[in-house]
């Protein structure tokens, strides 16, 4: 965002919720300061009543006889707005619901009588909570700025000058007035001001890095901004089932939902398969096993890791090792990855997965369609995630063909994922109308087969990749239907490439390069 | 029909794993192009093999090429997806009228049928045949062979 775009900040702000009557007992005792640990940690394992027990004393504690209730239950409502109050809480500040006697104190009053001297509010922004403070940060147009020019602008609003920001004249100085919310919003109608912000306190936390030896070779994080989407979503509890001819289960850096995953055996000639539950026998192929890692390795000290490295991980696995086989056993693993009592009985019809990942498919130009993979297609976006839409995404031929001649990939409802370089160019895969974007896939750091890693060149790695940023997208919004996760996929990718984009896309870039950050909802 | 299939006359396959009749397999490929050729090794890696028409061995398979251009191998079932107008007592009169024997139910919905025609004599059903007969009968809305195919994987070749 641009820092003087004043839609955008008033967009933000208007989303803001106040929790009412919310504000923090303020616990500045070491001694007393374990109690609000011990009331972190409950909040991080979602004891919800344990922790309201402990938060309540800590903050009769602090605010002598003052009527207060918890405020834990309508907080933690959200697994990182629980956390974030945890971490609040080990900072000293425990949020409770106060009495209308305390509310109307002046912030002195509230400060002496064991609350936090600072905070007019406590409000939220989507899953961030923030601590509304009397600051406000203005900056003016022009990068005009003297004293009196501030002064005169912040009486004019009622507000008080409280000094400038920063060395020189930047035009950047803080006002204190209460409020600070709604009185932004005022300050953004005027012309004159190029930002107003309320100076909000925060958790704003340490970029999570993760300490997986082959993260820092695998490029493809960056490109796609993922460690910074990490920050909000890593894919849990999103179902993800990526379908190949088979995987090394066995793999130190897969953690494979092995209940719902599944193998389909061919019968002699080829004509039929079996249905095989879970993962014991499953052909082993390194093809898929690199594909299932970039979509969900764990973060485990071992290898890399996954672009959605908490989502389930489903591996359904197909054809024979010569990938050979009828598409009618194509989509019934298709079938069984979104309903798998189809094949497995003891498994719920509930129990489907929320994106589907295939890399699949001949190398050259063409492939043709049979009428019951066409049909199970259909039927995914239509009754997939009870109606929803189960996004299934494929890899388009590696071959510098038009895509229109893969019947599978120009099946409306399949996303088709072309590869990207390190360098953010196109790397000569399919092109045409169908295709929807790319994602790295040139030189990507996987397992190989044997364990080992090593840089692998595919549309087979970017579909995976693609399908990830799926996982993650929700992760955040679970009711996203199929088609407007597409489409917001396709809007948030960042246009690479040489070529001009015409309605956001081009024939050989599609959308672009995915950008999972962009795409969160 | 969704597909659209040449036959390679002449030619057959079978799935064996007795072994088989190099030079004569080689015989009949020489009038194959190199693509072919390539992709016919990819079934004979998965045990089939290549046999003239006429071989008096059980179990030929008609070998075609569909309209990608790509070698397919006859399968043993054919699918049927069923008109809306049909009622689900028409499935067993459906079966009864052509000689079928349902193998399974497939798809999200379960309205597709995977069947398998009756056998007339040692030889095969013709499924392409059968699958355009089936498909002017009103209660069908599409008949498809099932076609043993080499899919591939995305992987660059590269890499392999």
């Amino acid at each position: 965002m641009a820092i003087d775009d004043k839609n955008t900040l008033r967009n933000r702000l208007e989303s803001c919720v106040s929790y009412e009557a919310v504000l923090p007992a303020l616990t500045e005792a070491r001694a007393e300061r374990a109690a609000l640990r011990d009331f972190a940690a409950l909040l991080r394992l979602r004891e919800i009543e344990n922790a309201e027990s402990i938060s309540l004393s800590d903050a009769k504690r602090s605010l002598d006889d003052l009527a207060i209730e918890s405020a834990v239950a309508e907080i933690a409502e959200s697994g990182p707005l629980a956390d974030q109050m945890a971490d609040f809480a080990e900072a000293g500040f425990n949020l409770v619901r106060v009495s209308d006697e305390f509310r109307e104190m002046s912030l002195a009053d509230r400060r002496a009588s064991g609350g936090a001297g600072s905070v007019t509010r406590v409000m939220r922004s989507d899953d961030t909570l923030l601590l509304e403070t009397e600051r406000i940060n203005v900056r003016l147009r022009d990068n005009v700025m003297s004293p009196d020019v501030a002064e005169s602008f912040a009486k004019k609003y009622g507000l008080i000058y409280a000094g400038k920001i920063g060395p020189g004249d930047t035009g950047r100085f803080i006002v204190r007035g209460d409020y600070a919310t709604y009185k932004c919003l005022e300050l953004l109608d005027d012309d004159d001001a190029l930002f107003a912000e309320p100076d909000f306190v925060e958790r704003i936390g340490q970029r999570h890095i993760p300490s997986e030896p082959e993260f820092g070779n695998q490029w493809h994080h960056d490109v796609i901004d993922a460690p910074t989407a990490w920050d909000t979503v890593t894919g849990d509890p999103v179902r993800v089932a990526f379908i190949d001819t088979g995987f090394h289960v066995g793999h130190a850096d897969l953690n494979i939902d092995h209940q719902h995953s599944g193998w389909f055996r061919n019968s002699p000639g080829d004509d039929d398969a079996d249905f095989v539950a879970g993962t014991n026998g499953m052909p082993t192929s390194g093809h898929g096993t690199a594909c299932a890692a970039m979509i969900a390795s764990p973060e485990n000290g071992v290898g890399g890791i996954g672009v959605a490295y908490n989502a389930s991980l489903r591996v359904v696995a197909c054809l024979n090792d010569y990938y050979i086989g009828t598409q009618s056993t194509l989509a019934r693993a298709l079938a069984f990855a979104v309903d798998p009592s189809l094949e497995d009985g003891d498994l719920s019809s509930q129990a489907g997965a929320d994106v589907i990942g295939c890399s699949l498919g001949p190398n050259d130009a063409a492939w043709q369609m049979r009428r019951v993979l066409e049909a199970t297609l259909d039927d995914i976006a239509s009754y997939g995630r009870n109606g929803l839409g189960t996004p299934v995404f494929w890899a388009c031929t590696n071959g510098n063909y038009p895509i229109k001649h893969d019947e599978v990939c120009s099946h409306p409802e399949v996303i088709v994922v072309g590869r990207s370089t390190k360098s953010d160019s196109d790397d000569g895969s399919g092109y045409g109308p169908e295709l929807d974007f790319l994602a790295p896939g040139v030189k990507v750091r996987l397992p190989k087969s044997g364990g080992a890693y090593g840089a692998l060149t595919g549309t087979s790695f970017a579909c995976p990749c693609a399908a990830g940023v799926a996982a993650l997208m929700l992760a955040r919004d679970a009711s996203l239907t199929a088609t407007d996760l597409r489409q917001r996929m396709r809007i948030a990718c960042e246009q690479i490439g040489p070529l001009p984009y015409v309605n956001g896309r081009n024939d050989r870039f599609g959308s672009g390069r995915i950008n999972a950050l962009r795409s969160i909802p | 029909m969704s597909v659209k299939l040449k036959q390679l006359e002449g030619l057959a396959a079978i799935h064996s794993d007795a072994p088989d009749d190099a030079e004569r397999e080689r015989q009949l490929k020489s009038e194959l192009s190199a693509l072919d050729c390539q992709e016919l090794s990819r079934f004979g890696d998965a045990g089939w093999q290549i046999v003239p028409a006429q071989s008096d061995r059980e179990g030929l398979r008609r070998v075609y090429k569909d309209e990608a251009g790509h070698i397919v191998i006859e399968g043993r079932y054919l699918t049927l997806g069923l008109s809306r107008k049909a009622k689900p007592a028409d499935v067993d009169q459906i079966f009864a009228d052509y000689g079928l024997k349902m193998h399974r139910a497939v798809g999200l919905q379960r309205n597709m049928f995977q069947v398998e025609p009756a056998a007339t004599g040692a030889k095969r059903p013709d499924l392409v045949r059968l699958c355009e007969d089936l498909e002017n009968d009103d209660r069908i809305d599409w008949a498809d062979p099932s076609l043993i195919e080499s899919v591939g994987s995305r992987f660059e070749s590269g890499n392999k």
